[in-house]
Order: C-alpha cells, then structure tokens, then sequence
C-alpha cells in the first residue's frame, strides 16, 4: 500500500515516485477517507481508482455515500462493500449520469455486497454504498480488476490451488510440517458412524495421490473433524507457512440431505474440506458462494479439473462432461497436493501392477469398494457406481484398467491428462498426471480406445471397436464385431478376431492377423507380417521384407514395395509382390499371382491358377504335378523368354524327349494361341501335368530348371 | 452523516473496558479490522481458561480470516498466527476453534 498517498491525496495511482530509479510513475494501492460526509448525488468530491480501499461509515438511517470511478470499456470490475460495524451493507453502481446500473444486498450467505461489472464503454461511474434498513456503522468499500478468465493448464490450476488462491486473498500458502515424517493425526471422535467411514474414505483418496498418512488418535490431533455445527467447512490456523491445525466440520443433516456413501455430494464435500485443510485453496477467488460468469479466474475450472471447484461440470458451459459427484481427487488436486505434500510413495495403495476396475487389486479400500459396486457387486458405502466422476492415479508397475462390465459405446483416451467417456457418461474418467496405464480392456460396445506412450495392450471385446496403439510397441485385439485397429507407432501387434476387421499399422515392424471375417489388412515400412486368417481378405503391405498370408477364404493381397513372401491359402487368391523380388505362392484353389517388377519367384500351387510374373528375371515354379493337372492347369500370362524359366526341380524330370520310354518327360505343343507344356511322369505317354504359357512361344531347354 | 473519527494505522482500540484483569483478557485491535470477527475471536478467548493478564491482539482481518496473536503480562508472545475459514463465514464454534488454537500454539514457549 502506498503510505504516502493514503495520508495525503490517495486519488491518483500516480501521486507516488520511485525517486530512486527513473521517476517513473509506480502502481500503488491507496486508502482512502471518509474526511467529510461523502454527497449522495454526481456531485460528490470522493473518488477512488482500481485497487483502492475507501473507509466510510454510514451515519445515519438512510445515508448514502457516492465514490467517483473512472473504468474502462470492456473491462470487468469486482466491487466489494465490506462491513466492519456496519453490520448489512448494500452497494450500487451508477453511470456519469447518476443512472442506476447495477445493485446488490447481500452476497450468498454474506451480508456484504458484491457487484461484478463490465464496463460498456469508457468513463465516469459512481459507486454507492448505503445500508438495509436502519444499520449504521462503518465498511470498507475496494475496486478489483477482474482479470478475462482464459483456459489454463492443470499445472496452472493446481498452482492456484497451492498459491495463487491463498495471494488473491491477502495469504500465504500453507501446508502441515512434515518434513520428518509423512504422518498427519486426525481426531474423528466428533462424527458418528457415517461421517467417521466418510472422512477415512475421502483421507484415503488423498493418501493415495501424495507422500501422506493419516493417524487417527482420540486427543490432540493435527485435523479435527465435527458434525455439530451447522453446515459444511474448514478452518485452519497457521503460523507463517505452516498449518497449526485444521479443523473440518460436515453437519449430519448435510449427509443425510446430500448422502453418506462414495458417489454422493456427501462424499465429495468431505474431498472438498479435506483439501482445504491441507492446505488447498478455491480454484478461483471465491469463498461461500460463487458465479461462474462472474467469478471463475480459469475457463476450464470445474470438478472435472478440482475437487476444491464452486463448478459441476454443469455449471461451467466451456465444459463437456455429464454431471457427476467426484470420487478422487482430480488432476489439478493431484498435482497441487504433490507440490505441497510430495508424490505418493511405493507404499501406497496404487504402486506397483495394479488392476482397475473389474478384477481390482485396490481390496477394500473406498476405490476397491466403488469399482466393486459398478462391477454389480452391491457396497452399502457406494451409491451410483457408474455415475461416479474419477481420476486414475497410478504409482509405477504394469497397469490395467479393465471396463469390460460397460456394455455402452466407450471413447476412452490412456494419454496422461486425457480425458474419457464410460457407462454412459461423458468425461467421468480422466488420467492423472503422471499416471501411465499399460493394459485396458473395453466392454461389449462399439469402444474407441486410444493408447498412450507405453507398450499398450488393447481389448475391445465385443462390439464394433476402434482401437488406436499409439507409439510404443502395442497389443491390440479386436474381439468380436467389425473392429478398427490401428496401430500408430512402434512395433506392434495387431489381432482383428472375430468380424470383418480393418487393421493398419504403417510404422514399424508389426503383425497384422485378421482373424474370423473378411478383414482388411494394411502396413507400411517396415519387416511386417499380414495374415489375413479365415474370411475374404484384403492384405497390403508397404515397404520392407513383408509376409503375407491370405488362409482361409478369396483372398487379395499385395506385397509393394520390398521383398516380401505372399501365401494364398486356401481358396480363389489374388496376389500382387509389387515391387522387389517377391515370392508368391497360392496354394490352394484358383489363384491369380502377379510378380510385378523385380525377379520373382510365383507358385501357383494346386488348382488352376494364373500367374504373371511382370518385368524381371522371373520363376514360375512347381513341386507336384497336381499343381497343374491337365483338367486345371495353369496359365502363365506373360512368360518372357529371355528371362523366365518353369522351375520343375522338384519333379525329378530329365529334358530328354517325349520318347524317354518310362522316364518322365516333357514337351510343349502350340495350340489354341497357348503353348502347353506337357509333363509325362509315369511313363505311360499320357501328360499327368500340364502348364500352360499365353502366346506361340517357341521354348528351349535353358526356359527349364530341371 | 457525522464525521466518522479518522482511524490512524497505529490507533489501537480499547474493546474490554477496564482493561486486562486476572483469568481474563485484554483485547485490543488494529485500525480497520473487521470488530465483528475481532470481538468474536475476544469473546471465544473469554470463553476458555485463560493465564492471567493475557492480551489478545487482532492485527488485521479480511472476511474470511483473522490474524492476531497473543502478549503474555510480561510482554512476551510468538509470531502472529492467522485463522482463515473455507466455505463459509465465522461462527461461534469457529471463533472457539481459533481461541483455542491460540492458546495451544500462540503462547510463548
């Protein structure tokens, strides 16, 4: 505060200079004076900038005090008239005119008035403060701007939370000692059986995010909690930094109203007091009652962000999240009780693997008994299991969460400070900072799931499913229904299952297996492995060495780029190697293979199939003769002369005539435009095999591996 | 209106008329606090066991906290301690609660 200009003429924020730097004008608060009764009209002599404090007193029944103000357009103001022995003070807000603008009584369960304006254009103002009814005495009248409310990092909220609530009301943060030992005693011998299980659940939701333990002790205790007083709220005293002592009331007509189990109003209030005595603040300047339009510092405070928020996901409209109580500390709480407390250790109830959800490992614990209940395992302590807002926190380990109990259509995001949709609500999970969850198992909906950095594995179950690895080298299986996966970075693995599947990973070396279904299967660079299972398939690869294998079912695939090795399987296939120098085989059934560029080596297999082997020194070749028989031969489409050849090794034929007497033999005859090779293996001068080449080709021994 | 008396930053207030007596305590404040959570606090004081001679000091108030700090009759004391209250405005059972507190804490060692 600026002395000087609070003894002498406290108008002008610029009446004080620092003489020891430049003579610059410097900001200073000012207090300023009732000398004389202050006029009720335009007319008065009083004025007052930003950031002062007028003192006045209102000395008679009806006195009405004006205060002159210059604001700003667009500009929004905090107007605080303050009783001190003016025990129901009221304020308005009038323009350069005299006009009335603005007016309040009481603000909530205050006496005291608050006006919050934006000025709609720049100049004169007239503030006036005057009394209900038949009160006197003296207040305090103060001029804040209010700064536009913006978006904000977690980080940035939970820096409120420790520091920046406790600077905007004139304190210093504050936290209980415990640097030697992470040890805080509570006192619960003033609550009856529903509060006491309340207090130790909600206790323990804050152990388990921070280095913090609680002791309960029937004496002296560092927290004492009460029901005996009306209404719910905390005090604390401190000395410099530290907590003293804290002391939380939560009357028993409040849980009876708002209830007394995990998942209630009740439970959350019991966070709420919890964190105050531990030293948090509001998420805003705002202290018994609060408006979001005019009181909210951040744009995204609500109870998705803070337990210590005025703000249900409702009531804040930059918010898209269903309704819902909290039943952990969020993730601005998180982290500000870390900053204040430290990280929970390796002893908490989250280190090491865990499992969340169905299957938990969190025992009875108020996390345990909550995913219990939503699992359909009825808890007395819970109520509306499903509807509960939470915030994973994990410490270390290989971690699960598992909400294959949720039927509905899940979008749920494993990134740290993600937020996610599930039994039917939106944004009623979220991700600690800090908090990796390697393994998540979906429910029998239509699920989109998306990984994070670690190596993820990903169940969709039933249900049409959108999976989506992310980096890190993933697990991803499809279950039942048409499924999506995708497997983003790393090496990973991809499993479509049941359904007509769409699986693509274009980074890394990955598995691709489609599984049950006419699935489509797709990679990129990289060494993959494509396998199309049972079904109608659809593989592509993408650079690199690749394996493809069509099984089951009409297959087509594609090699690309690089050296890749495809297999038909079993029924009509189509295979393209692109390319590289590829290896196609088509095992059984009446496949087509296209070698395309580079020298490729295509193997009709069984069934009449019908090759091209495209540009390069390419070998078509055959291990049995009922890889070509005479009522289903072969067609090679494009054999070039110059470079092909029929690799026969495999048969054991010598190129010596078709008068060989019993030894097998081959020749080839032109006929029809084709030119058929005819394989004699038994001797009897009937062709057992017959390989047929588009075109009149007149062949050579040096066409043949032998 | 008559003119209010100009409240000098110094100015301390006699509020317990007579002065500080034995078993109980002598409040005083600061210019500009806030007499109802200032007079509250003294009353809770007033209200427990209390050495002879104590002298309460409320220092400064905002509406939701209160800082004072305690003088033993031979002028010895700790730093100030500040009492703030969540969610709520002070009541009797928080003026209690802060009174207690300063003795517990607030007495020199």
């Amino acid at each position: 505060m600026c002395t000087l200009c609070a003894n002498f003429r406290p108008f002008d924020k610029t009446c004080a200079f620092d003489t020891q730097a430049d003579n610059a004008p410097i900001t200073a608060q000012a207090t300023i004076h009732e000398g004389g009764d202050a006029a009720a009209s335009t007319a008065t002599t009083y004025r007052m900038t930003v950031e002062d404090s007028f003192r006045g007193r209102i000395g008679d029944v009806g006195d009405s005090d004006w205060i002159r103000i210059q604001l700003q357009e667009g500009q929004t103001y905090r107007f605080d008239l303050i009783g001190n022995s003016l025990a129901d003070p009221m304020l308005a807000l009038h323009d350069r005119n005299g006009i009335l603008l603005a007016a309040n009584d009481d603000m909530g369960p205050s006496l005291d008035s608050r006006i919050t304006f934006t000025a709609s254009e720049s100049g004169t103002y007239f503030l006036d403060a005057s009394a209900y009814g038949s009160h006197t005495g003296s207040y305090v009248l103060t001029v804040a701007g209010v700064p536009k409310p913006a978006v904000s990092a977690m980080a940035d909220l939970a820096d409120y939370l420790v520091q920046g609530y406790w600077g905007d009301v004139g304190q210093q943060a504050r936290a209980f000692d415990t640097s030697d030992d992470n040890i805080i005693t509570v006192n619960l011998t003033g609550l009856d059986a529903t509060g006491r299980s309340l207090a130790r659940d909600a206790m323990a939701a804050w152990s388990s995010v921070a280095d913090l333990r609680f002791r309960e002790t029937t004496g002296r205790a560092d927290i004492r909690f009460d029901d005996g007083d009306d209404g719910a709220y905390a005090w604390s005293s401190t000395m410099g930094r530290r907590i003293m002592s804290s002391e939380i009331n939560i009357d028993t007509d409040w849980l009876r109203r708002e209830g007394g189990q995990i998942g209630t109003y009740g439970f959350q209030t019991y966070l709420h007091e919890i964190g105050h005595a531990l030293g948090l603040g509001h998420q805003g300047n705002y202290n018994g009652w609060a408006n979001f339009g005019t009181d909210a510092v951040f744009l995204n405070d609500s109870w998705q962000a803070s337990v210590m928020s005025y703000f249900s996901q409702s009531e804040n409209p930059n918010v898209d999240a269903t309704m819902g109580f909290v039943t952990t500390p969020m993730p601005a709480d998180i982290i500000a009780i870390q900053a204040l407390y430290g990280v929970a250790g390796q002893g908490s109830l989250t280190a090491g693997n865990t499992v969340f959800g169905v299957g938990h490992t969190l025992g009875d614990s108020w996390l345990g008994r909550l995913f219990s209940a939503q699992d359909g395992n009825g808890d007395p302590t819970v109520r509306a299991a499903r509807s509960a807002v939470m915030t994973i926190h994990d410490v270390g380990g290989i971690d699960t969460l598992n909400l294959g109990n949720d039927a509905q259509a899940q979008r749920v995001d494993l990134r740290i400070g993600a937020s996610s949709d599930v039994y039917g609500m939106r944004g009623n999970l979220q991700i600690a900072p800090g908090t990796v969850i390697e393994v998540y198992v979906a429910g029998s909906g239509g699920d989109l799931v998306r990984g994070n950095i670690a190596d993820n594995i990903l169940g969709g179950r039933a249900g049409d499913d959108t999976l989506h690895g992310a980096s890190g080298d993933d697990v991803l299986n499809g279950g039942d229904g048409a499924d999506r996966l995708l497997g983003g970075l790393g090496h990973d693995r991809l499993f479509g299952n049941r359904g007509d599947d769409v699986l693509t990973d274009l980074n890394g070396n990955n598995l691709l297996s489609g599984g049950f279904g006419n699935d489509d299967l797709r990679s990129g660079a990289g060494r993959d492995s494509l396998h199309g299972g049972q079904g109608d398939d659809l593989l592509r690869a993408g650079g690199g060495r690749d394996i493809l294998t069509g099984g089951a079912g009409n297959d087509r695939m594609a090699g690309n780029q690089g050296e890749d090795r495809l297999s038909g399987g079993t029924g009509a296939d189509r295979l393209e190697g692109g390319t590289g120098n590829d290896v196609l085989r088509g095992q059984a059934g009446y496949d087509r293979l296209f070698g395309f560029h580079g020298n490729d080596t295509l193997v009709g297999g069984q069934g009449a199939d019908r090759m091209a082997g495209g540009p390069g020194e390419d070998v078509f070749r055959f291990f049995t003769a009922s890889d070509s028989r005479p009522d289903a031969p072969d067609l090679i489409v494009d054999f070039q002369t110059e470079a092909d050849v029929v690799d026969m090794r495999a048969l054991g034929l010598a190129y010596d005539g078709w008068d060989s007497g019993t030894e097998p033999a081959l020749r080839w005859n032109h006929a029809n435009g084709l030119t058929s090779i005819e394989v004699d293996l038994d001797g009897d001068r009937q062709a057992d095999m017959v390989i047929r080449l588009a075109g009149l080709i007149d062949l050579q021994e040096d066409h043949f591996l032998l | 209106m008559p003119h209010a008396p100009l409240l000098l930053g110094s100015l301390i207030i006699l509020l317990a008329a007579g002065g500080a007596h034995a078993g109980q305590v002598d409040c005083r404040q600061s210019a500009g606090v806030d007499q109802r959570l200032a007079g509250g606090l003294c009353q809770a004081l007033r209200g427990l066991e209390t050495p002879p001679g104590l002298r309460l000091r409320v220092l400064a108030t905002t509406p939701s906290s209160i800082t004072a700090m305690l003088v033993t009759p031979q002028g010895k004391s700790r730093q100030p301690m500040r009492f703030n209250i969540m969610d709520r405005d002070p009541g009797p059972e928080v003026y209690s609660g802060f009174a207690r507190d300063l003795l517990r804490f607030g007495l020199s060692q």
